[in-house]
Order: C-alpha cells, then sequence, then structure tokens
C-alpha cells in the first residue's frame, strides 16, 4: 500500500498509544511555535536594522535642519522666505509619528544644552510647529506611561499652563506618576513648587528625594518652603526630606522644633536631626542630645558620639568616658577616638587607665594613635 | 512479564509528566518574564541616572572583589573598577593569600603603603595581614586587603568586616562593569518604601571576543567558538527569561556572585558569606531571604536586567566543566543546608514555590535527565523500547529546548539588541541548533560529576580559571 507522507504520520498518529499521540501532538505544536519565532526573529531583525538605517538618516536630516533654522540671521534680507521653509518642511514630516518623535527628541536635546534666547526659541518653535498638541493629547491618555511622556515633554518646554493638571496627579495613586508630577512642580513652579508636600498622602522615597533635591539644585529661581509646617507633617518621608532641605540650605530652625524632632518615633528623623546639630554647630543642643542617647538605636548613638566629637568640651567628657565602656565595638571606639581629641595626651591616658574597656582591641587601637 | 510492562508503563508516563511539568514551568517563567521586561521597561525609560551622580544623597556603596592568583590582570582590573562613574563608592580588593606577585604588582602599580586601620571582626575571618591605601590621591578610592587564604566567601566576609558603608557591591575582580551600573543597581534600594530591598542582582554577559580599551567595553563581537557562543544563549536564556521571571514572584534565589549589590547590614545580621560551601553566592541570598522571613520583614530582592557587568567564559571544555560542578555542588549544597524551607508554608512563595521549582528542575534535573537516558538504553538493550515513544520524546524534548532559546533571542533582540551584526543572529541561531548535541552533554556530565563529588565529599577551593584576558576582540 503507497501512502503519502501526511497518510503515513496519520496513521502512524491513530496506531498509537496515548502518550505517543501526547507527543506526537507536542511536537507539531512545538515546531510550529519554533518557525513562528524564527520567523518573527528574523523579520524582526531586519526591521530593526532598516529602522536603525532611517532613523539616524532622519535624524541627521532634521538635526541639521533646525540647526540651520536656530542660526538663520534675521538681519539677512530673505530670512522669513527661509524660515517659512524650513518650518513647513518641519510641519510636513510632523504629520508621521516616527519623524515626529525624532523632532520632538532633537529639540527636547538642543534645550538641554542650551540656556538663552535660542532655548526660548525653541520653545516658540515647539508652539510653531503644533508639537505641543500631541504632548497635551498625551495628558489625556488612559495609560500612565504616556501621560509621562506628555508631562515630561511640556516640563522640558517650560509650559506652565499644565500646573493644575500636574498638582491634581501630585498624590495618584500610580508611583510614576505621581513622582514625574511632583518633580514637574519643583522644576516649574519656583514659588510653590515644593507645596504639594503639605498634604501629601504617600511617602517619598529616597530615589524620589533624590530626584526632587536635583531638581531643586538645578532650578535657580527655586524658593524654600515654609520649612516649620513640613517639620509637623505626619508623613515621615516629608520629615525626612524637610531635614535635608535643611542641611542643604542651612535652614535655621527653632531649638523647641529641633527638641521635638530628637524625640522623634522615627530613627532615621532623630539621626538627621542628631547631624544637624553636629554640622550647624547648636551648642545648646547638647544635654538634649545626651539626654535622648538611651532611647537611640545604635546609628543614632554613633551621631550623638560624632556630634560630640565636633562640638565637645570638658563637660562632655564623663558622657563619653562612660560610653568607651559600652560593650558595642563602634561604639566604644568612636566614643574613645573623641575623648583623645578632646583631651591632652596625658589626661586621656590617665582616663584610659580608669577605664574599663570592654574590647581591648580598639582600646590598644586607640593608644597606638596617642603614643 | 504483565507486571513489568506495568512498571515500564508507569515509567514511560513518569519521565512524560516530569517533562511535561518542565515545559509548562518554563513556558510561565517565558510568560512572566515577556510582563516584567514590559514593566521595566516602561518604568525605567524616564528615569534620569545623570542625577544620582552629582547628589549628595547618593548612598555609600563598597565594591569588594575577592582575587586569588590574579596576578596578570590585577592591575588592569582595578583601573577598570575605579572608572565607574558613580561618586560615593570606593573599592576593596581582598588578596586572599595569592601565592602569585598580585600584591607586589598592585604596591607597585597603586603606589601603596600600610595603613593602621581597625577592623571591626563582625564576621570571624582568615587573619588579615595588612590593610594598603595608595599615597596617590588619584587612587583614594582603593584599599587593598591582604589576608590569610581562606576562599572567596571568607574575602567576601573581610570585605564585609572592613566596609563602613551601607551597601556593598560584591564583584568577581576580573568582571568588567559598565561605568553606569553601580547608578542603575543601587536604585532599587532607594524606590521602595513598603519594603527592604536586601539585594540587587545583575545580569551577567559574555566578553570573549568583545573590544575592551583601558578597561572599557568599546564593541560586543560575537566569539567564533561553538563553546562560547553555546554559553552566550545560555547566559541571555538563564538571565533575560529565568531570573526576570522569577523577579516579577519575587522569588531570586541567587545572584550572580560575579556582581550583586547587597545591604551590608542584613548581610551581616544574616551572618555573612558560609565558608563550608563552593556556592557561597546563592547560599548567602537563600539565608537573608529566611533571616528577613523569620523576622517577618517585608523585603525583596531585585532585578535589573541590563548588560552592566561582561566577563571572561571559559573556552575550553575542560574549565567549562569544572565551573558547572562547582555550580551543581553550590546548588546541592544550599538546598540541603535550607531543606527546613522545602513547602514550608512559614516562607510563603519562597517555600512554596522558589525552593521546590530549585529542587525539581535544578537539583534534580540532571540526574532524572541521565536516569531518562539510561532508562531508554536499558530498554533498547532488552529489546522492550517502543522506538516511537522514545523518538518522539527525544525530538519533542529537542523542539523544546530550540524554542526557548529562539525566544530568548528575540527577547534580547527586543531589548538591548547586543548583537548587532546582520549575520550574528543567524549563527546564534544556529547555535541554538547545535546545542542541545554538541554543547549540554558536556553540562549534564558536569551536573551528575557535582553530585558524585558531593556525595564522595571531593574537596574543591578557589574555582581556577586560566585566563586569556579580556579585550583582544577577534
Amino acid at each position: 500500500m503507497n501512502l503519502t507522507p501526511f497518510e503515513w504520520i496519520v496513521e502512524l498518529y491513530h496506531e498509537s498509544p496515548l502518550k505517543v499521540k501526547y507527543l506526537l501532538g507536542s511536537i507539531v505544536v512545538l515546531l510550529f511555535l519554533c518557525l513562528l519565532t524564527l520567523t518573527v526573529l528574523v523579520s524582526l531583525r531586519m526591521k530593526l536594522y532598516n529602522r536603525r538605517n532611517k532613523t539616524s538618516f532622519l535624524r541627521a536630516k532634521y538635526e541639521e535642519l533646525l540647526i540651520t533654522l536656530l542660526y538663520l540671521d534675521e538681519e539677512d534680507f530673505d530670512y522669513q522666505v527661509q524660515k517659512d521653509e524650513i518650518v513647513n518642511e518641519l510641519k510636513i514630516a510632523i504629520k508621521s509619528k516616527a519623524e515626529r518623535n525624532i523632532i520632538k527628541d532633537l529639540l527636547i536635546g538642543l534645550l538641554r544644552d542650551i540656556s538663552g534666547d535660542m532655548a526660548t526659541q525653541i520653545q516658540e518653535l515647539f508652539h510653531e510647529l503644533g508639537l505641543v498638541k500631541y504632548s497635551l493629547k498625551k495628558l489625556k491618555s488612559r495609560k500612565w506611561y504616556i501621560k509621562i511622556q506628555g508631562i515630561r515633554e511640556l516640563t522640558e518646554m517650560q509650559e506652565r499652563s499644565i500646573q493644575g493638571y500636574v498638582f491634581g496627579l501630585v498624590n495618584h495613586n500610580n508611583t510614576l506618576l505621581r513622582s514625574e508630577a511632583q518633580l514637574t512642580m519643583v522644576r516649574l513652579f519656583e514659588y510653590g513648587g515644593l507645596g504639594f508636600l503639605i498634604d501629601l498622602k504617600y511617602p517619598v522615597s529616597e530615589w524620589q528625594q533624590l530626584q526632587l533635591m536635583a531638581s531643586i539644585q538645578n532650578n535657580v529661581e527655586f524658593v524654600l518652603p515654609q520649612i516649620k509646617d513640613l517639620l509637623k507633617s505626619k508623613n515621615i518621608t516629608v520629615i525626612q526630606f524637610s531635614l535635608k532641605l535643611v542641611q542643604f540650605f542651612n535652614h535655621i530652625i527653632e531649638p523647641e522644633e529641633i527638641k521635638r524632632l530628637i524625640k522623634h518615633r522615627d530613627p532615621q528623623i532623630r539621626k538627621q536631626t542628631i547631624d544637624i546639630i553636629g554640622e550647624m554647630g547648636l551648642f545648646d543642643m547638647k544635654p538634649y542630645l545626651k539626654e535622648s542617647y538611651v532611647a537611640l538605636t545604635k546609628e543614632g548613638k554613633l551621631s550623638v558620639i560624632n556630634t560630640l566629637a565636633q562640638l565637645g568640651s570638658e563637660e562632655d567628657v564623663t558622657f563619653l568616658t562612660a560610653s568607651s565602656e559600652d560593650v558595642d565595638f563602634k561604639i566604644s571606639l568612636q566614643a574613645m577616638l573623641a575623648l583623645k581629641d578632646l583631651l591632652t595626651q596625658e589626661e586621656f591616658k590617665k582616663e584610659m587607665g580608669s577605664l574599663h574597656v570592654k574590647n581591648e582591641r580598639a582600646l590598644e587601637f586607640v593608644m597606638d594613635q596617642v603614643c | 512479564m504483565l507486571i513489568f510492562d506495568y512498571i515500564l508503563a508507569t515509567f514511560d508516563w513518569l519521565f512524560l509528566v516530569y517533562a511535561g511539568s518542565v515545559f509548562l514551568s518554563y513556558i510561565a517563567l517565558i510568560i512572566l518574564s515577556g510582563i516584567e521586561t514590559i514593566n521595566y521597561f516602561r518604568k525605567n525609560s524616564f528615569v534620569n541616572y545623570k542625577d544620582i551622580l552629582s547628589s549628595p544623597m547618593a548612598p555609600s556603596i563598597s565594591i569588594i572583589a575577592p582575587a586569588y592568583n590574579e596576578g596578570l590582570n590585577i592591575v588592569d582590573n582595578v583601573r577598570s573598577l575605579l572608572s565607574s562613574h558613580y561618586v560615593n563608592y570606593e573599592v576593596i580588593i581582598v588578596n586572599d593569600g595569592s601565592k602569585d606577585d598580585s600584591m607586589e604588582r598592585l604596591i607597585a602599580a597603586y603606589d601603596l603603603e600600610k595603613v593602621n586601620y581597625l577592623i571591626d571582626y563582625q564576621i570571624p575571618t582568615q587573619k588579615v595581614r595588612g590593610i594598603y591605601k595608595s599615597k596617590n590621591p588619584a587612587f583614594e578610592k582603593l584599599m587593598i586587603v591582604d589576608k590569610e587564604n581562606g576562599g572567596k566567601a571568607d574575602a567576601l566576609n573581610t570585605g564585609l568586616n572592613i566596609s563602613n558603608n551601607r551597601y556593598v557591591a560584591c564583584i568577581d575582580v576580573d568582571c568588567l562593569l559598565v561605568e553606569d551600573s553601580l547608578q542603575k543597581m543601587i536604585k532599587p534600594f532607594m524606590e521602595f518604601t513598603d519594603k527592604k530591598v536586601i539585594a540587587t542582582g545583575g545580569v551577567i554577559r559574555i566578553a570573549n571576543s568583545c573590544e575592551i580599551k583601558d578597561g572599557k567595553l568599546i564593541k560586543v563581537n560575537l566569539p567564533k567558538k561553538l563553546i562560547e557562543r553555546a554559553q552566550i544563549l545560555e547566559y541571555i536564556r538563564a538571565f533575560l527569561l529565568g531570573r526576570m521571571a522569577w523577579s516579577r514572584l519575587n522569588g531570586l534565589l541567587v545572584i550572580s556572585g560575579a556582581f550583586g549589590i547587597f545591604d551590608r547590614k542584613v548581610a551581616i545580621d544574616a551572618g555573612g558569606y558560609d565558608t563550608n560551601t563552593v556556592g557561597e553566592d546563592m547560599e548567602i541570598i537563600v539565608r537573608m531571604r529566611k533571616f528577613m522571613q523569620d523576622q517577618n520583614l517585608p523585603y525583596k530582592v531585585a532585578y535589573i536586567p541590563d548588560p552592566l557587568c561582561w566577563t571572561e567564559a571559559p573556552d575550553n571544555y575542560k574549565i567549562l566543566t569544572s565551573q558547572r560542578n562547582r555550580w551543581a555542588r553550590g546548588t546541592i549544597e544550599t538546598l540541603k543546608m535550607h531543606k527546613d524551607i522545602c513547602f514550608n508554608p512559614k516562607y510563603k512563595s519562597f517555600g512554596m514555590l522558589s525552593y521546590p521549582f530549585w529542587l525539581i528542575y535544578e537539583r534534580m534535573a540532571p540526574l532524572i535527565e541521565v536516569a531518562g537516558i539510561l532508562y531508554f538504553v536499558v530498554l533498547i538493550s532488552i529489546g522492550k523500547v517502543h522506538v516511537g515513544f522514545a523518538l518522539a520524546f527525544f525530538v519533542a524534548a529537542y523542539l523544546f529546548s530550540v524554542l526557548f532559546s529562539i525566544v530568548a533571542l528575540l527577547t534580547e533582540d527586543l531589548t538591548y539588541h547586543q548583537y548587532k551584526k546582520k549575520e550574528d543572529i543567524f549563527k546564534l541561531v544556529l547555535t541554538a541548533l547545535l546545542e542541545p548535541f554538541v554543547f549540554h552533554p558536556f553540562m549534564l556530565w558536569a551536573g551528575v560529576k557535582g553530585n558524585i563529588d558531593k556525595m564522595t565529599g571531593k574537596k574543591i577551593g578557589w574555582g581556577t580559571m586560566t585566563r586569556k584576558g579580556l579585550g583582544s576582540g577577534d
């Protein structure tokens, strides 16, 4: 009996036991999936290759056009004609999504590299080409990452009309959208840029704090808000960030506020406050540091000792001597090092002789430094 | 005879069910990695990593790189580690009692002098002979620790003791870090407010045949040797599909010893690296996770899929099988050490999903595969084999392996697209087709040998690898 290969396979399938039937079925599916993914892979590779070539060609073309446009001499007799010609060409190009993205990215890139009149010119061009319309449209998207794209583009172009919309997002439940809105507030609005912190419902991550601080550093016109209110926030991360602002701007805090913060339930806030006392040289606060010492974490205790090493005087010797006898290696070592700096060589040796230091190695190390 | 046939049929079904469960679990991993990859790219396409470079708020990191008999390349390797764009970091090289001239070379190249430094031995280690710092301010971030030999884990523990920074990046000294690797790897530690990130793992890529100049990766090339290309494929599969999927489930059990960042305090509180296993990189992650879960603290082991760390892979089968033997033993030892986690509801998905997966599909896989092959050989020899079943089984397994590789290549092309030449993709597809016949048997042998060596108690120390040095290009 002559069978075609297909008929042979069908017959083999029918005659096979159940387990072989499963395997044959799997082979057919796997073979199909292998061929499908292989086809996608090869065509994708070709597409990527072509797209890369096309993009680099278009990028070079529009970059040249934009630079020509920005450097046109207004005094030239055909200035307006040349300008209209380039603008019209760009307006036609932005009808294509891919080309629009290239032009938009080029404008944003140029804006980051330059400032002054040229920057204003780029922002005006962004409007003139109608790109602002596309960015505003992105704000209406239901997808969070498209909204972020829109906000980012409009922020780069200093589009301040979005303030109300962006402020409405600072407490959004999507972390990234909320973060972007907060950054925009700081980047665009020098007055009240950090106002959103007052009513912030969500914690501000360390990463977000870092980005906010970087934005503040880049915004020369930024005005520090009323820190006092922020330090009373129920949101612990807002207080932590506010203390970083205090450190960064060398802002003065009232003693009562410091006393309250040294006893705050959050160990990070307590530690930050102690560091501020040292950095700002607030000698009057030393008694409160010692008073709160016992309740502190190891990191907090180390901060107190470091602060006393900076601000210490004779009246702190007893406290540091007691800390030198701490069982913790680091606390004991730091306290001895602080004492060493505070006392004369003779006084220090005498003081060490009367101590019951738990860690001999730490004591030897400090004594070696003295001798 | 009937009973014998019944037993054979049962075995057939057991192998079939195991293979089927492997297929299904890997398909699940593909889907999960796809979701996680899209998520990662959406979340990180807006990030400006430049902010962290100039920020006074950038967390401090110690790069700890243990070295043993690395004299040939150590000076260049250290220079590469010192070239990171990150600001707030230091490099601690731990010379683990090298028998070669590593220390002499370092002292001469970096103008080192012995300094007075007190170590807080929070984790017990071998004796430290001395700590060296450079007299040249250009190398102020560098610290060299010379210690008695104690193995890689002991050297890493010494680094943990010496570091005063909040985070430690534990890396292989011969690894080449991309300049922005630290800022990308540190980000997860700073972005969560509801849980503590205890470690972040990075992707390891193979640098054989790549162009490297002054410790920097200039151009990615595909090596000519099949053994190297097969490892590239294997790494892409493992890092872009496997680990990405486990990251989605917060179920990562291993962070490559070649490059990972840890919360120093948690690493020390959990006891540091275990010096009694050759799989210290996996063991510390399992122990840190256990430590956090025992205290009911919310945590995460994060993962960054960007190609941030490049390393030299073995280019001959002898070194490769020895490396994989160590990996297999590391897995066996770690899983055995922490067997109380397995199917323990107290450890939630860590105990009910991650651990059992590793046990069944990583630890047991080579043994089951070899058992399957032996089973068919026995059946053939006694004339009991069902040719159709045996053939279909192997064809299905082969096709699945090829499919998994092609999906990995597709993911690589859609995401990082490191191998840009037109012909690269054809070479990699050809590698995917040949790998099950020419590469996989060696991996299988290494896995089985790892089991035998573990059972017989054969001792192994630092993994030896004959380095040719990076940057030669093709």
